[in-house]
């Protein structure tokens, strides 16, 4: 018997194995206390991280009772995972709506942390109770921010930078600080970060949500590659901006997290009707997607998921007769 | 309690003990095997309106679970190393065979890393692929580390284990 046979053999559950008396009731009560550690660090690649901007934790004073009307905590599954667009600052003088320019966003991962996009970006742990969320020091981008993103911002770290009471009514996520400060917001009607993006592709995998679109502005036309591992988890993206009319020099590629695997993408001269990711030597080639992109006049784009790229792999071009129309500079790491 | 309820309960009941087993094979401890699954299934529960629509709801639980380990691994290797010290003292030993214990005992002490590989490759029966996927690794170094844990387990289990290979549990 080979070393593999007996290793299976030996890693076999025994029958019996555990006494699972009382472990649905633990589970329960650990459910109940919602009790979730700081999970993995997360970040999105387009924000250019200036530097980190630190809240202490300060401690909620009491509240007298339950909101009234007001389906709360237990079941948080409504509150991790979604994608909570604010809709309405409340203050104690008045209640006022961000811009629709400004699309703020909170999320819970429910591993015990959040992340939210106001002006800045914001990530920290959090401890979800049965109607409080106990924030603790969360780390940010310091943009500098004016006008309207700078006071929905402020609104924002007013409220959710500290311990807070939650509930959810009617599709609406209510945040309340006992003195009358408090936060709306809706399920938001994409789960995609960028708005106005046209999808080439979009979708699932192993669990994840990806998207590969197109933005045009004025010549320019943007293509942005969106992920994320779960719901709740924040997005990362990767972009490039091309104009419209100016030839390809190189389809040298840019690469987006995808999980385990990346995406590659880029673009390459428009007769091109193949397109090659070619890892180093011994490993084998990745036949990519084209992408037509309504207004490219000099180009056409190209994308697919290959294995984590090492250093020397290129991205090569064909036209329909298997000429080489064009190679990428060797990934230089 | 609703249908969701008593279908993440059967969930719960079918998963608990292969997400405790799959806990310990990876920590070597009771209690922290008892404690990842029982993480594992609280994540999974807040997922489930989703989760329960996947073919197989049941990798994602592992998924959490081995990612749960992996964090903790990554983020106290003080930690790590206690419990790698005191695992074979705290931890679980077969009872069929003295061959067995001491394959087991030799497992105990392969590296987290090593150890993760061989229970997902040998125990879960996935792919050098799938394990690169859940450990987030390229497959090469899935591959490496699978045939350097081999190797040191047969190294540990000297010239019983290379009589067993050669001549078949069998004929022994």
């Amino acid at each position: 018997m080979s070393i593999e046979q007996q290793l299976k053999e030996v890693l076999e559950r025994p029958t019996g194995w555990p006494d699972e008396t009382g472990a649905y009731d633990r589970f329960l009560r650990r459910r109940r206390r919602s009790t979730r550690t700081v999970a993995a660090t997360a970040g999105l690649t387009f924000v250019l991280v200036l530097g980190l901007a630190v809240v202490a934790l300060r401690v909620l004073p009491g509240r007298d009772g339950p909101v009234a009307d007001v389906w709360q905590g237990r079941s948080d599954r409504s509150l991790t995972g979604t994608e909570w667009q604010l809709t309405k600052v409340v203050e104690p003088s008045k209640t006022w709506s961000p811009p629709p320019e400004v699309d703020a966003v909170l999320r819970f991962d429910g591993e015990g942390r959040f992340s939210a996009t106001a002006c800045n970006y914001y990530v920290g742990p959090v401890r979800i109770d049965s109607d409080v969320l106990h924030v603790g020091r969360m780390a940010g981008t310091k943009v500098g921010c004016s006008g309207a993103r700078r006071a929905v911002e402020e609104a924002f770290l007013d409220v959710v930078g500290d311990d807070v009471r939650w509930a959810i009514s009617g599709g609406e996520l209510r945040l309340d600080k006992p003195d009358g400060r408090g936060l709306r917001f809706r399920v938001r009607d994409t789960i995609y970060p960028t708005r106005d993006l046209q999808p080439l592709t979009q979708g699932q995998r192993n669990g994840g949500d990806y998207r590969f679109g197109w933005q045009a502005r004025d010549e320019l036309i943007s293509l942005q590659w969106e992920w994320r591992d779960d719901p709740g988890k924040p997005w990362e993206s990767a972009g490039v901006t091309r104009e419209t009319t100016r030839p390809v020099p190189r389809p040298d590629p840019l690469i987006g997290s995808a999980g385990d695997k990346r995406f590659v993408f880029g673009v390459v001269p428009p007769h091109t009707a193949r397109v090659v990711y070619q890892p180093p030597a011994g490993q084998p080639a990745v036949q990519l997607d084209l992408f037509t992109v309504p207004g490219a006049r000099t180009w056409q784009a190209f994308g697919g998921f290959v294995d984590q790229p090492r250093k020397g792999s290129l991205v090569v071009a064909f036209n329909g007769h298997g000429r080489e129309l064009g190679r990428s500079h060797p990934l230089v790491s | 309690m609703d249908d969701k309820d008593l279908e993440f309960r059967e969930f719960f009941a079918s998963q608990y003990g292969r997400l405790c087993w799959l806990g310990l094979l990876l920590t070597g401890n009771r209690a922290k095997a008892e404690d990842l699954a029982q993480e594992a299934l609280v994540r999974t529960f807040w997922m489930w309106p989703r989760v329960r629509t996947y073919d197989r709801p049941e990798d994602y639980a592992r998924k959490v679970l081995v990612n749960r380990h992996r964090s903790l691994l990554r983020r106290a290797l003080l930690e790590a190393r206690h419990a790698r010290r005191t695992r074979v003292e705290e931890g679980y030993l077969p009872d069929h065979g003295e061959d067995a214990m001491v394959l087991w005992s030799a497992v105990q002490r392969l590296s987290p890393r090593q150890r993760a590989v061989l229970v997902l490759r040998y125990h879960e029966d996935l792919s050098e692929a799938a394990v690169a996927r859940l450990l987030r690794l390229p497959v090469g170094t899935v591959k490496t580390l699978a045939h350097r844990g081999l190797a040191k387990l047969r190294a540990e289990l000297g010239p019983l284990s290379q009589d067993y290979v050669r001549f078949g549990k069998e004929d022994r």
